[in-house]
């Protein structure tokens, strides 16, 4: 059990590092055509945690 | 509303609503950590790591109830109102547990913590050895994931229906939570009392949800489909400034208006986050949302300046005294004068 319990946590350890990288790309090359106020810096960093938790389904959308 | 995203769109009600409730946690953190330390029932780390566990479910009880509450009574309304802060604060109070619990539990060890929590103990096939962290970490996941996704950038992105779909995962997270919880007391605690507290809290959600759906059955005037044209009835059975929400069998619900410049037909479903428009009274001549104020002109459909929100319309006449609605919307921003009443 304490194996697949490892292979879980490294699976969501993983999902959050790719998330992290997309979501970074995300917050600042694929907002550049949305209506945010101003620079929108503080509302790029509010979105970071969502693209990092659902960047699948952004992934998903996009393509 | 559909100009440029803000961080948040702060006004005075946001700033009492939020105060009120860091106040009510803050009163409800220190109360249950000095009676713990009074009756001496833990160490002050557990007791701070317990406050803030039983502070998340309390809070998600809360904010399950309000909508539910919100259908029932008007007088529930305001707490629709800015709810998704009362989320958030929920999902940053469970996320303080959970790394608290992680940490005192599980993080001096040599398997990483998650790891330890999910599988370093218990039989996943035996109901009271079953590691109740896994379902605590389930929620938390959920809870996260919905309070990370809350900003109306999110809505927008994924659209309506999918943002809706992911944010009803609450419910999900709500029967993980009582698992969470009800397994940790059978395997640690043994008291009986917070089991009834889980049983009774569980009963008041499925009970109040399912008067909510009866009471939002009853509100709902199923439609006669033998033509496009819904019967609503004598005008003046319509409340002045609600609404008459109808059910097609065919399409989404429409709410029949009569307001002051008369009677007005729109779709009952809020474009915002589909919120029940038809619940929902004319403030200043315009349709307002119970649940976020979005406001939409009655005759328009549309948002007023500079939003750019909108519901379609729907056609409305008066023949013999009794109001007909076409259940056929018309096209995004076409323009239904409002009929006027005959006095």
């Amino acid at each position: 059990m304490l194996k697949i319990a490892q292979f879980i946590s490294y699976g969501l350890g993983i999902y959050v590092l790719i998330g992290l990288v997309f979501g970074l790309y995300f917050i600042t090359r694929g907002l550049r055509n949305e209506p945010l106020a101003g620079r929108g810096v503080i509302v790029r960093l509010m979105l970071l945690p969502g693209a990092v938790l659902i960047w699948p389904l952004l992934l998903k959308a996009k393509s | 509303m559909s100009h440029d995203f803000v961080p948040v769109q702060w006004n005075r009600q946001k700033y009492v609503y939020d105060g009120i409730l860091i106040v009510a946690i803050m009163a409800f953190l220190s109360s249950f950590i000095l009676f713990g330390l009074n009756a001496k029932v833990a160490d002050p780390s557990i007791l701070i790591m317990r406050a803030l566990g039983a502070c998340a479910i309390v809070l998600l009880h809360v904010v399950l109830a309000i909508g539910p509450l919100a259908r029932l009574s008007d007088r529930f309304k305001p707490l629709l109102y800015n709810r998704r802060h009362f989320g958030v604060i929920t999902a940053v109070i469970g996320l303080l547990h959970g790394a608290f619990a992680l940490m005192w539990y599980h993080g001096f060890g040599v398997i990483n913590p998650i790891a330890s929590a999910i599988g370093g103990y218990g039989d996943y096939g035996v109901p009271i050895e079953f590691p109740f962290e896994s379902l605590g970490l389930i929620a938390l996941v959920i809870l996260l994931t919905m309070a990370a996704t809350s900003h109306d950038f999110w809505l927008s992105r994924l659209t309506p229906p999918i943002w809706k779909a992911l944010h009803m995962c609450v419910y999900v997270a709500y029967a993980a939570l009582i698992g969470h919880v009800a397994l940790g007391t059978a395997q640690f605690d043994k008291g009986v009392g917070l089991f009834w507290a889980l049983g009774i809290g569980a009963v008041l959600m499925s009970g109040l949800h399912v008067a909510s759906m009866l009471k939002g059955r009853s509100l709902d005037t199923q439609a006669d489909m033998k033509t496009d044209w819904v019967n609503i009835g004598d005008p003046m059975s319509i409340p002045l400034n609600k609404a008459v929400t109808i059910t097609p069998a065919n399409g989404e619900r429409i709410a029949v208006f009569r307001h002051a410049k008369g009677i007005s037909a729109v779709d009952a479903v809020c474009s915002h986050q589909n919120g029940p428009l038809g619940e929902g009274c004319v403030i200043g001549g315009l349709v307002t949302c119970p649940w976020h104020g979005f406001q939409f002109d009655p005759e328009t459909g549309e948002a007023p300046a500079p939003f750019t929100d909108r519901v379609q319309t729907h056609e409305v006449r008066i023949e013999n005294g009794t109001v007909w609605v076409n259940s056929t919307p018309d096209a995004f921003g076409t323009k239904r004068i409002a009929i006027q009443v005959p006095s």
